[in-house]
């Protein structure tokens, strides 16, 4: 698993963490049952805190990702995959409208904004 | 755990001291002490480290209120850093090694060694007196030392104020290691608001010789928080 997390970006360091190990299991890189680094060796990797690491598998394991095994760690749950997929299109819904808008602003037109997906596709 | 609590203590002749203050360290988590110059962060940290007797109040570690009959033992795991330095400036470095370490079981010198070569300390230690090192390169030697105690606790008062940045990044980096891996329970001082790096689980704040805040540091170190924190660290008695 390589996770990176950047300190001055303004996102939680938390939410950053959590945010790519939830890609990591929606993408399918990480599976069902596997064990996830403990907090500590994460931490440690990171040079981010105790907390910090905790807090990010804490907000993984309420939206039902992860869970915990006492005394042993932390493993991929088998998350509600549609669900998790229609989050992430909405996700990519709400950018696109955000970039929409500003091609409107720059004076694009449809046909002009959809020649340049094309060919950025 | 490694508590104070309810520390007073007051200096006669300048008439200002600590009072009220109480902590709990926890193994394993890192604690940074954030105050401007002056506010009594030293006080508290040698009050800490037994190093000076408050008027009233008591250091306890792991339930245990330490006094004159377990103070040695108290010492053993505990370790103190700061730029000051606790060798003989007249000892080579070898010689002050031979002299300090003997105090402390758990000291082990390939680790020690292990230590100068990553914060690449390199002298011959047998010549080298302590004195002849520069201000970054003690600081070094102090940490070196120090983490191959293999201490429960780190009390450290400033230590890296004067450092550059490449050096202060070597030294945490291996501080936070320690606390990572064997759960060793670090507090910090400094003034800097910068100094609260993310490897910080808790941030205590002192003004005026208490403790005026206390909390981890997403929450202390909040964008809500930051802007009034920065005034108090700036704002002049």
């Amino acid at each position: 698993m390589n996770i990176k997390v950047l300190t001055k970006s303004g996102v939680p360091i938390y939410e950053q963490i959590s945010e790519q190990i939830k890609n990591e299991i929606v993408s399918g890189n990480l599976q069902q049952g596997e064990p996830l680094p403990s907090i500590r060796s994460l931490a440690a990797d990171l040079k981010i805190s105790v907390i910090t690491t905790k807090r990010a598998y804490e907000e993984l394991e309420r939206e039902g990702l992860i869970y915990s095994v006492a005394g042993k760690g932390f493993y991929v749950d088998n998350p509600d995959m549609s669900y998790l997929e229609e989050k992430r299109t909405l996700g990519i819904e709400d950018e696109l409208a955000k970039w929409i808008d500003s091609a409107k602003e720059a004076g694009l037109s449809k046909e002009d904004a959809v020649s340049m997906i094309n060919i950025l596709w | 755990m490694l508590s104070v609590k309810n520390i007073f203590y007051s200096y006669k002749k300048k008439g200002f001291g600590i009072k009220n203050i109480n902590i709990d360290l926890e193994e394993g988590y890192f604690y940074t002490l954030l105050g401007k110059n002056g506010t009594g962060k030293t006080t508290l940290l040698n009050v800490m480290y037994k190093m000076l007797l408050p008027k009233s109040g008591e250091v306890v570690i792991n339930g245990e209120s330490v006094g004159m009959k377990n103070l040695c033992e108290y010492k053993k795991q505990v370790a103190f850093v700061d730029d000051n330095g606790w060798c003989s400036g007249l000892l080579t470095l070898k010689e002050n090694v031979d002299l300090f370490s003997g105090l402390y079981e758990d000291f082990k010198l390939d680790e020690f060694e292990e230590y100068l070569n990553k914060f690449e300390l390199e002298c011959d230690l047998n010549q080298k007196k302590y004195n002849e090192l520069s201000k970054g390169e003690q600081m070094k030697f102090l940490v070196a030392f120090a983490l191959a105690r293999n201490p429960k606790y780190l009390i450290m008062d400033e230590p890296f104020t004067n450092l550059d940045p490449i050096v202060k990044t070597d030294l945490i980096g291996a501080i936070h290691k320690k606390v990572m891996d064997d759960k060793m329970g670090v507090i910090m001082s400094t003034h800097l608001v910068e100094d609260v790096s993310d490897i910080t689980d808790y941030v205590i704040i002192m003004e005026d010789g208490q403790i005026k805040l206390f909390g981890d540091r997403e929450k202390v170190m909040s964008e809500n928080n930051i802007a009034g924190l920065r005034e108090l660290m700036l704002s002049e008695v």
